[in-house]
């Protein structure tokens, strides 16, 4: 059975990146290129985190510290050790991936409320981590000096280079998350979200999927991470705390939980709210406030729920609309 | 009908003994499923019959005594390791997925048997499309078996109950399994699902050639479709032989209408 194109996630992932490149020729000035460029980075941490919040439906209230370790990992690699790159960025994924790792051994033995309370407790562990270590993070002012990318010899110094990286990037976790979900792991992960009794009475192993798919999600957020370092060649520890795990978390769910396009849409819509709520100057964040509350209610399952449910009517019209011709 | 039981039994309970606490919930229970048969478990409330299912499926500790499926001891296995060794289950309160679709809750009973790995998926690999479309093709004749193939795309919470339990049973056998427990499969169902139930059971014996072990408290299809029971009393078992046998047996109208004063 050939299956149709529509359906088919190389296409659909193919079509995303050539509307993410096309972008930028719609943008009034670099300033929303810079914009563009961090909802893109927030969008491939909310697929991952949506792969095991919406998915496997474990809750996690601290991924933007796996973000951070991304983050903080490039930057004293490839400043304070003197490496490469390239060997900065492996070593910033693969620090969120082991600690991750570390963390899912004992905390996934926990399920819902309980879980959410660990997984917010290692990120302000890791918080304190950063505010705290000043000869190794630089404490709450930061770290400055991070070089920007640099692969090949080629260097990304312009923000319509470095969006097209991480456009392609985020094309790529996209079309792998939508594989990975359309297979076994994809249909265990939902299984044991409904029931873990059953799914593991058919010989789904629960902890191994379960902690697979919170090392995968870290690893997504340390991407993510060691991007954003290259990119703004500084970092803070705001940038991680725990109110960037919460606006993570709400990207997810106003995005649509269980869709990967959903956590993209969520991305970007919550990344460039603010840029269009700034003429309300001194209520803008009443107003931010208010959309989120009514899309909410009037989206219960997200963005992409809406969206299926538009598309549908849009059909259902278009049908009846056929039949009086 | 009597069946041949000369080989050795597919599942042997030896004193199996599970306790909560201080609480015996099964006290030194033998119990046999001999292969190719139904072979039901009854008894009163509290008798112990789902735990006794749980000790199979490895969703209690067993504390004493030993499991053994088709010669292999699997007392201490994790449940997703039984499954894979053979034996799988359905549940009392029923616990389909019921957020993917009936397609979808099939292929996963397939789990096991699907074997491509992560960057497969990934990928896309030859092996991994040959893989998907041979678990789509098992899972649909396992959806045509109990007669939902034509609700292959609807969301498994959409069903109704009768048709969710049948769900759960075409998912167990999607995992190809030499013993298939049911707990309480006819609960809920009216008299005319509950006889299809029962057509149900005797075809995945005789066509699936899948044994069937049983927890049912309507007596009409258990005494129908069995070819042993076995009452379990208090967390004991009382009586183990032929429909007949079981309930011609005193102690059994006993533990069943109480003792005559």
């Amino acid at each position: 059975m050939r299956r149709s194109l529509r359906g088919n996630n190389a296409v659909q992932a193919a079509l995303f990146l050539a509307l993410l490149l096309a972008a930028p020729a719609a943008l009034p000035n670099d300033y929303y290129l810079s914009i563009c460029i961090l909802a893109c980075l927030s969008a491939i941490i909310a697929v991952g985190l949506n792969l095991l919040m919406g998915y496997a439906g474990q809750v996690s209230l601290g991924h933007a510290a796996f973000y951070g370790l991304g983050a903080y990992t490039t930057a004293i690699c490839t400043t304070r050790f003197g490496l490469p790159i390239p060997v900065g960025m492996v070593a910033g994924i693969a620090v969120a991936t082991v600690v991750a790792w570390i963390v899912a051994v004992p905390t996934l033995k926990l399920k819902g409320n309980y879980l959410a309370m660990a997984t917010l407790g290692f990120g302000i562990i890791v918080s304190i981590v950063f505010n705290e270590t000043v000869d190794l993070t630089g404490g709450p002012s930061g770290y400055v000096g991070i070089p920007r990318l640099a692969l090949f010899g080629h260097v990304f110094d312009t923000d319509r280079g470095y969006y097209n990286v991480v456009s392609v990037v985020l094309a790529l976790v996209v079309l792998l998350s939508l594989n990975l979900m359309h297979s076994r792991t994809g249909r265990a992960l939902r299984a044991l979200h409904v029931s873990e009794k059953a799914a593991g009475s058919l010989g789904i192993d629960i902890a191994a999927h379960k902690r697979f798919v919170f090392v995968l999600s870290a690893a997504l957020a340390g991407l993510a991470g060691v991007l954003y370092a290259h990119y703004l060649s500084f970092v803070a520890p705001a940038s991680f705390g725990f109110s960037a795990s919460v606006q993570l978390l709400v990207m997810v769910v106003l995005g649509g939980m269980a869709s990967v396009w959903g956590s993209v849409a969520g991305a970007f819509f919550l990344t460039a709210l603010p840029e269009f709520l700034r003429e309300f100057e001194d209520i803008d964040i009443l107003v931010y406030g208010a959309i989120l509350v009514a899309t909410i209610m009037f989206l219960p399952d997200g963005l992409a729920g809406g969206l299926r449910r538009l598309a549908a009517k849009c059909r259902r019209a278009k049908v009846s609309h056929a039949k009086a011709d | 009908m009597q069946r041949p039981t000369e080989t050795a039994p597919l599942l042997d309970l030896s004193g199996v003994t599970v306790r909560f606490g201080g609480v015996h919930a099964l006290t030194e229970a033998d119990f046999v499923i001999p292969r190719g048969s139904v072979t039901a478990l009854i008894g009163p409330n509290g008798a112990g019959k789902t735990t006794l299912l749980n000790a199979i499926t490895g969703m209690v500790p067993v504390s004493e005594g030993r499991v053994v499926l088709d010669g292999c001891d699997i007392t201490h296995l994790p449940p997703h390791e039984r499954a894979a060794a053979g034996v799988v289950r359905t549940f009392q309160n029923l616990e389909v997925f019921t957020s993917l679709t009936v397609l979808e809750n099939v292929m996963t009973g397939r789990h096991a048997l699907t074997r491509y790995g992560i960057v497969a998926s990934l990928l896309r690999t030859s092996g991994f499309r040959r893989a998907e479309r041979l678990c789509r093709e098992r899972a649909l004749e396992k959806l045509e078996f109990v007669g939902l193939a034509d609700e292959r795309d609807t969301p498994a919470g959409e069903l109704p109950y009768g048709r969710q339990r049948l769900l759960e049973m075409a998912r167990a056998l999607a995992a190809e399994p030499k013993l298939l427990l049911l707990d309480e499969p006819a609960a809920g169902l009216n008299t005319r699902e509950t006889a299809s139930l029962g057509q149900c059971i005797r075809d995945i014996r005789d066509r699936l050639n899948v044994t069937v072990g049983l927890v049912e408290h309507d007596m009409d299809l258990v005494m129908g479709i069995s070819d042993q029971v076995t009452v379990l009393h208090f967390g004991h078992p009382l009586a183990t032989g032929t429909p007949d046998e079981v309930q011609a047996d005193p102690e059994v109208v006993r533990a069943y209408l109480g003792e005559e004063e």
